[in-house]
């Protein structure tokens, strides 16, 4: 499987606190990579470094074979590189259809007539066809995640970023976000996905990073990851107790 | 902002030219278009009738401040920028003008599109440096206000432009080629043309793709960038045809008046007069500066002449009272309540 | 160019500088906590003058009783504009907020044109043009004594918001208003009692000058406003020490660009200062935080 986002050594730091450190993570092409971490472990400076909102003070970004660092945010997205945000940021006084015919018009690279074409069917993917005239304020906080990431797809993205989209929702409708990532992931985008829901990450992930202060302390196949000493402590504070329970 | 055509709006099936308007109308962008082309007719018509050259000077006024209004709201409103500092490009333009007409003998109408290719260079420059040092709301808006006052310092000591003295341009017969004309309604109909040009540009760019990467600028800068949006490419897209437009109703301007000094070109008291219209009118809006500005600007030339010289401490007073009280009761502007009655009214034509 | 000269810019730019420190004080202190930009703070400066000005000529009081007094007026002046024309705009974009404080400099230098009229007035202190000697040097006391009160003024004011309750409840507001609702402190109320004092300070500042400058309606707007925003800035908006210190070094500024660059171009270097301090150091030299 050929690699799609590769991290080496990345570095983060705000003033003393060192949110990312020395991070290396790699993510094949078609994947579905979960990470988790406790509260403040740096997941979200993760998402912000790789697509360039945050520049790393050390360390390389690869997006499908060439160094992202540096580059501005809107200049990785058209490069493939897509991402949400776990504070949703709507265009609230938008309509939810145009927020996603923004997306859709990639920076300019589709037409409108196109870019509406897509919206129309993004929205239809997510779920959110009902509410398309509403204006994205409106909507309900689960709505705008799935907003964030219909957005997000309408860029026509090679890899999307996903933090915590699964937060606050319902165990029915934690079922479908899973059903919905699995048919998204179908059409061959790559997914990586941040949730604190371990049970989502383990249903969906092929693979599985660990980060805890900034470090990531474990990778490997889920199911084995969960069970072993660092991150049961990284979580619990002591090697004995399941976070499988979660 | 509304940007593209709205398809949820379904319109009873009339035929006809009434019924084809009224389908264009649904939409609310087409209605504004249909009410400003109205009105810019109904102006041309009121122009042709009145006789007083003093009415038709009131006139032609609000029509500038109307097309500044316009342009304004481009970057301004629909950008989100807080561009309080506008006066800068339109002195230059008046400027422009005033040094190529009357040293070089080049046509005023050519020197509209010089007047705004320099103004447009002027806004590249400061969208560059704002963005570049990552000034942003109140301290851009201070910058823009530093530099109009740094270009009048800059005009009141540099000779060649006359100085605090300015610039003359003499008229003493029509001439078509000067721009020139011993009548007023000559240059009611050339203030209407500009105006015409900002509303089409303006229109333009709210159908356009643009429309929506100045929305979802305004609405979100950090959203726009991750979807692909170069937030800084829009701004500065956004000031400079802003600025560009204002350069070149201010080499009109100053032909108009024909007389160009450093005091008045670049004057804030103007500067804020200017974007009064286009604040209480509606930022968000085609219409709503064209709206403000005709409800405001000629009442304060009416009141001003009203009041007589003596007494323009009672005008400030009393035009202060119109700019606090329209800024804090229509922070949304006029067209706010205009779009929510077109709304109502296409609902119930559609059922 | 000899030492006397450049001695004596040093001290009237001081001088000078004291007086800006205290009206640029009241601004940073508005924008601090409430985030607007008072674009009429200079009249009421102006308002402190004429105040000063009345009570002297038509009361005989004198110019720095009339200050306490002018103090007080335009605290409660202040506040019922916050009340009525602040308060409300603070949830309108922020353009309507700009654009209300203009419009109220344009009122207020109206209302005051039409009590006092357009002419320059004096407050013809009898010993107004006295003077105390220093070597060669010689500076009038109505200057002397701006300063000095100016100063102290400006120091009790920044104890009190470090020491008392009033002071650690602005300077919460000014943090975070949301931090300080939660811990209690009514906001509503510090934003009121904040453009209170800070326009009260103005005008307080304006009372202390009248002896010193010509008095007209658009006195302050002429000669303070763009020095009151250098400041600001420089001072990072919001800072108070940051406006202390930036008063003086505009002050300096000032008087020694007068000194190089003649008159015409003083302000021109004032302008300069403002565009460059906005450009490299847009959030001041003080850094992004409040005292
Ligand atoms: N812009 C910033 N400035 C300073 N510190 C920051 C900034 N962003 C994050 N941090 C700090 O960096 C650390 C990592 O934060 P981050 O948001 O990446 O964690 P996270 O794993 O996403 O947490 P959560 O599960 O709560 O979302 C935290 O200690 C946080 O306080
Ligand atoms: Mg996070």
């Amino acid at each position: 499987m050929s690699t799609l986002l590769e991290l080496e050594r990345v570095t983060k730091r705000f003033g003393g606190l060192t949110a990312l450190d020395g991070v290396s993570l790699r993510v094949g092409a078609g994947e579905i990579v979960g990470i988790i971490g406790p509260n403040g472990s740096g997941k979200t400076t993760l998402f912000a470094t790789a697509s360039g909102f945050l520049r790393p003070e050390d360390g390389d970004i690869r997006f499908d074979g060439r160094s992202i660092v540096g580059l501005r945010p809107s200049r990785i997205n058209a490069l493939g590189l897509a991402r949400t945000f776990q504070i949703v940021q709507p265009f609230a006084g938008l309509s939810v259809r145009e927020n996603v015919v923004i997306g859709a018009l990639r920076g300019g690279r589709e037409t409108l007539a196109t870019a509406r074409r897509i919206a129309a069917e993004v929205l239809d993917l997510v779920g959110l066809s009902p509410r398309a005239g509403q204006p994205a304020g409106n909507l309900t906080l689960p709505e705008q995640k799935r907003l964030e990431m219909a957005r997000a797809l309408a860029t026509q993205p090679k890899l999307v970023l996903l933090d915590e989209i699964m937060a606050g929702l319902r165990p029915a409708e934690v079922d479908q976000a899973i059903g919905l990532l699995r048919q998204i992931r179908g059409r061959g985008v790559t997914l990586v996905i941040v949730e604190h829901l371990v049970r989502a990450v383990l249903a969906l992930a092929e693979r599985m990073y660990v980060l805890h202060h900034g470090s990531l302390i474990a990778e490997g196949r889920p199911d084995e990851v969960i069970h072993q000493p660092a991150v049961v402590e990284a979580y619990f504070g002591t090697t004995d107790g399941s976070p499988a329970r979660a | 902002m509304t940007p593209g055509p709205a398809d949820t709006t379904r319109v009873a099936p009339l035929n006809g030219p009434i019924g084809r308007l009224a389908a264009f109308c649904a939409d609310w962008l087409n209605a504004q278009l249909a009410l400003c082309l109205g009105a810019l007719v109904l102006a041309a018509l009121v122009g042709w009738l009145v006789e007083s050259t003093y009415y038709i000077q009131i006139m032609v006024l609000a029509t500038i401040y109307a097309g500044i209004g316009i342009s304004w709201a481009i970057a301004g409103g629909l950008g989100g920028l807080l561009l309080l500092g506008y006066i800068s490009f339109f002195g230059i333009g008046a400027y422009v003008n005033g040094l190529l007409f009357t040293k070089f003998g080049v046509s005023p109408w050519a020197n509209l599109v010089l007047a705004a290719a320099a103004a447009a260079l002027l806004a590249l420059l400061i969208a560059a440096v704002t963005l570049r040092f990552g000034l942003s709301e109140d301290y851009f808006a201070l910058f823009t206000v530093a530099v109009s006052q740094v270009l009048k310092l800059l005009f009141l000591n540099w000779d060649y432009a006359g100085r605090a003295t300015g610039i003359y341009i003499t008229v003493v017969r029509d001439d078509f080629w000067a721009m020139s004309f011993t009548g007023r309604r000559p240059y009611l109909v050339i203030a209407l043309g500009l105006l015409l040009v900002a509303l089409a540009v303006s229109y333009a760019i709210q159908r356009s793709r643009l429309g929506y990467y100045l929305a979802a600028v305004r609405e979100n800068a950090q959203a726009a960038e991750a979807i692909g949006i170069n937030e800084s490419r829009v701004k500065t897209l956004a000031i400079v045809i802003s600025g560009g437009l204002a350069g070149a109703i201010g080499a009109f301007w100053g032909q108009f008046t024909s007389f160009i000094d450093p005091k008045l070109s670049f004057s804030l008291a103007k500067n804020f007069e200017m974007l009064l219209g286009p604040v209480i009118g509606g930022r968000l809006s085609l219409i709503g500066p064209l709206l403000g500005t005709a409800l405001v600007k000629p009442m304060e030339d009416l009141l001003r002449g009203w009041l007589g010289g003596g007494a323009d401490a009672l005008y400030l007073v009393l035009y202060g009272s119109v700019l606090v009280a329209g800024c804090l009761l229509l922070p949304r502007g006029f067209a706010a309540y205009l779009e929510a009655w077109h709304r109502r009214l296409t609902a119930r034509t559609a059922s | 160019m000899t030492a006397e000269i450049l001695v004596q810019a040093m001290v009237l730019g001081l001088l000078q500088g004291g007086i800006y420190a205290l009206v640029a004080a009241g601004l940073t202190l508005i924008y601090g906590v409430m985030k607007v930009v008072n674009f009429a703070h200079a009249e009421f400066l102006t308002l402190g003058m004429y105040l000063a000005f009345s009570a002297y000529t038509l009361l005989g009081v004198s110019p720095y009783l009339a200050a306490v007094f002018a103090l007080g007026l335009v605290f409660v002046l202040g506040a019922a504009v916050q009340r009525t024309l602040i308060r409300p705009a603070l949830r309108h974009p922020q353009i309507n907020q700009l654009l209300i404080t203009i419009g109220l400099s344009t009122m207020l230098i109206g209302a005051m044109q039409i009590i006092w009229g357009p002419r320059n007035y004096v407050v013809p202190l009898p010993w107004g043009r006295a003077t105390l000697g220093l070597g060669d040097l010689r500076v009038t006391y109505t200057r002397l004594i701006a300063f000095g009160v100016a100063v102290a003024i400006a120091a009790g004011f920044w104890v009190f918001l470090k020491r008392a309750r009033g002071g650690l409840a602005i300077r919460a507001a000014a943090q975070s208003p949301d931090a300080a609702r939660l811990m209690g402190i009514n906001v509503e109320r510090v934003n009121l009692v904040t453009f209170g004092l800070g326009t009260g300070l103005a005008a307080l500042a304006g009372a202390l000058i009248a002896p010193v400058f010509f008095i007209n309606p658009t006195f302050g707007i002429d000669y303070f406003l763009l020095p009151a925003f250098v400041i600001v800035v420089l001072g990072t908006m919001g800072n108070f020490v940051g406006a202390m210190v930036g008063g003086l070094v505009i002050g300096l500024a000032e008087s020694f660009g007068g000194l190089l660059l003649g008159a015409a171009l003083r302000q021109f270097a004032s302008l300069a200062v403002f565009v460059l301090i906005l450009l490299w150091l847009p959030r001041g030299v003080f850094g992004g935080r409040m005292t």
